[in-house]
């Protein structure tokens, strides 16, 4: 009834011929994410807004006050002061005069309290491109400009040009890939 | 007498519901044809699950020599890659053929996976072994996609960055990853320690998901044929030695893709992401529901009323006369039979039930037991025999046969092979046939009481050894033709006047060739004598 175990010489064929699928799709088709005349601009930013409402004098004196006889670690006032949330933020980027961005982000967390986070990949051609990126707070009577960056650096091909906020300098920075 | 000529129709006795039958008979066609170049018994199509097995202690193997020399660094990492690359005695060849079985993973699983399904073999008692079958899949698939970030070129780069902005979703608006990606020295060495301490996690979790995966299956088939192991071996090694893998240039966070070769065994996602443009969220959700829809088949694909209606019920004991001899214990395919301690008066230890859950409705254990201790409705053995009995008589046949002949409604295509009245081989009135859900369920004392009919030879048609439908109908055959504890109740079993076919479906012309050839030896006067 069983037959002897031996592999015929097509069988072991038959074996290798999946293997040199493997060998292949492995490797090949290449795949293009991305034309050869591409560069491309990320605008990324860590920036913490405003509080919707500010801390006055006043609130802060009242709210020290009445801490005082708290245990240590629990006076401070500052943190307390004005509301939790935070306004969000408008990022614009425009390029060559058009606007090839422009979104409103609210700041991270449950109650808006957190920072506002960016991280966008924009597909441009490569050469050298007018670049405007605006980022600004939303106050209640509308947008009011408040970090610019204006250039026109050199996007180079298949290379990033990287756009973010500079948390020390507290301004919008570019940096251009090495040479 | 002549062998059939033109058979006629008649219903199947066992439908595969409508979405599986086409595909079914490719599976079939392919491997019949896989079966006449490797034997049946070395078949890689009836081992996929083994030969996954193979591949992934292979993994286990190679990678275990590629961390020796891995730096868990941000510029270690593909430094010390290259290192056993090009100098490291044959880590070239190792990380080759660490990479190639990864991927031959892939195909043996996506194999495994379109055999399983087209043989009607994902649902009932065995949903259990389909729904972790597919939770491993992401699972081996992270893995896969953190080698690939581990070597850290430039593929590695693409597979961080597109990962990374697909998990930048669940950051909600806080921090994205991909900010982690923003410099070359922003990447963290940290990051290389966590991923370098996943990929060699996900295997351990692999390995017990596979345990669970074969939980539900007695006797699991882990290592394949020593000829199948060395040829797919050889194979991987050669492959390593004609197109080692190597790195690209390494990882440089102010450059982008442009064109790169991609393993589209692993690595097909981002590809396909990008030209469909499909955003975060859509892929997830796309994901998420392509998984619960393939999850969801053994409860979507259901059995025809009348296949359901004819499914023999789950076996029932019959506690007064089980003695506890865990026969049917040792004999079921699927865990399906417990042990538990005696429930009665009876000066036995032991007990067993039937967990229907688990029971495929083989009918092993009703075969294996020699006390009659297993009732499984029309397949309970008085009941088979009372049936074998009609059939033999052939109410509404012209005569009595004298020839059995016993099918597997698994093996072959049954409605081309009978007569009218279900009873007898078409145009064979010597002929009797009996359809059986696995000829595994056979034991000698049904053989015995067919013999008692005055039936001069038997013949049972059952599935090639490694495609039982439950698995173990051949081990069934060889034992409960042969099995011990039925010894002291039947003295001698006419050996010669029994044969075994293990058919191929498409082979019905020569089978009914041999099952009259057979038939006209067993009525020959001289077999008789």
């Amino acid at each position: 009834m069983a037959k002897a175990k031996k592999l015929t010489l097509t069988g072991v064929i038959v074996i290798a011929l999946p293997v040199l699928l493997i060998g292949y799709f492995s490797q090949k088709p290449e795949y293009g994410f991305n034309s050869p005349n591409e560069a491309e601009l990320v605008v990324s930013f860590r920036y913490t807004s405003r509080k919707t409402h500010p801390c006055t004098d006043e609130e802060l004196k009242r709210l020290t006050e009445e801490r005082k006889d708290r245990p240590k670690h629990m006076r401070s006032a500052k943190q307390a002061c004005g509301s939790r949330e935070r306004v969000p933020v408008n990022i614009l980027v425009e390029m060559d005069g058009k606007t090839t961005f422009d979104k409103l982000i609210h700041p991270a967390g449950f109650t808006n309290d957190g920072a506002c986070y960016l991280f966008k990949r924009l597909i441009v051609t490569s050469g050298e491109h007018e670049l405007k990126v605006t980022l600004s707070e939303i106050a209640d009577t509308g947008k009011s400009a408040k970090y610019l960056y204006e250039g026109q650096p050199l996007f180079p091909t298949a290379r990033r040009v990287v756009v973010d906020f500079n948390l020390e300098a507290m301004k919008l920075r570019l940096t251009e890939p090495p040479q | 007498m002549k062998p059939n000529a033109q058979p006629k129709k008649l219903k199947k006795k066992r439908r595969l519901p409508f979405p599986l039958v086409t595909g079914n008979k490719v599976l079939r066609w392919v491997q019949e044809g896989l079966n006449r170049i490797f034997s049946p018994s070395l078949n890689p199509m009836y081992l996929l699950g083994s030969i996954t097995f193979f591949l992934f202690f292979i993994l286990l193997g190679t990678g275990l020599y590629l961390y020796i020399f891995y730096e868990m660094t941000t510029t270690g990492s593909y430094e010390s890659v290259q290192y056993v690359t090009d100098q490291k005695y044959y880590g070239g060849i190792i990380r080759s053929f660490h990479r190639y079985a990864a991927d031959g993973m892939v195909i043996t699983i996506l194999l495994h996976i379109i055999q399983v399904f087209f043989s009607d073999r994902f649902r009932k008692n065995r949903w259990f072994a389909w729904i972790t079958g597919l939770i491993m899949l992401p699972v081996l698939w992270s893995e896969g996609i953190s080698g690939y970030f581990l070597v850290w070129d430039r593929k590695g780069q693409m597979v961080a960055e597109r990962l990374a902005g697909l998990f930048d979703i669940f950051t909600f608006s806080a921090n994205p990853i991909s900010r982690n990606f923003l410099f070359n020295d922003d990447v963290s060495s940290t990051l290389f320690f966590v991923i370098c301490f996943l990929h060699i996690a996900v295997p351990g979790i692999m390995g017990l998901m596979a345990w669970v995966h074969c939980m539900r299956v007695t006797r699991p088939i882990i290592n394949p044929p020593t000829p199948v192991s060395w040829s797919i071996f050889g194979s991987l090694i050669i492959l390593s030695l004609a197109l080692p893998a190597l790195s690209l240039a390494p990882a440089d966070l102010s450059k982008i893709d442009t064109t790169l070769p991609i393993d589209w065994f692993y690595l097909f996602v981002f590809p396909l992401i990008h030209s469909t443009g499909l955003s975060s969220p859509e892929v997830w959700l796309s994901s998420i529901l392509l998984l619960g829809f393939v999850g969801s088949m053994p409860w979507i694909i259901r059995d025809h009323k009348e296949t359901k209606r004819a499914e023999p019920p789950v076996p029932t004991i019959e506690l007064a006369n089980c003695t506890g001899c865990l026969y049917c214990y040792d004999a079921c395919p699927f865990e399906a039979v417990g042990i538990k301690d005696r429930s009665d008066d009876l000066p036995f230890e032991k007990e067993v039930e039937i967990i229907s859950a688990r029971c495929a409705r083989c009918g092993f254990c009703v075969a294996a037991c020699a006390y009659d201790a297993i009732l499984m409705g029309k397949y309970s053995r008085i009941s088979l025999d009372a049936k074998i009995k009609e059939v033999i008589v052939g109410e509404g046949e012209p005569g009595k046969a004298e020839v059995m002949v016993f099918v597997c409604e698994n093996s072959i295509d049954v409605e081309s092979v009978l007569s009218e009245c279900g009873h007898r081989l078409s145009d064979r009135n010597d002929i009797a046939v009996m359809i059986i859900p696995c000829a595994g369920m056979l034991s000698r004392a049904t053989i015995e009481a067919v013999y008692a009919q005055g039936i001069k030879g038997v013949a049972v048609i059952a599935c090639h050894s490694l495609d039982c439908h439950f698995r173990e109908g051949r081990r069934r055959i060889k034992e409960g033709f042969n099995l011990q504890q039925t010894d002291f109740l039947i003295e001698s079993m006419d050996t010669k006047k029994l044969r075994v076919f293990h058919v191929s479906p498409f082979a019905i012309s020569s089978l009914m060739r041999d099952i009259a050839i057979f038939a006209e030896e067993m009525e020959s006067p001289e077999t008789e004598s």
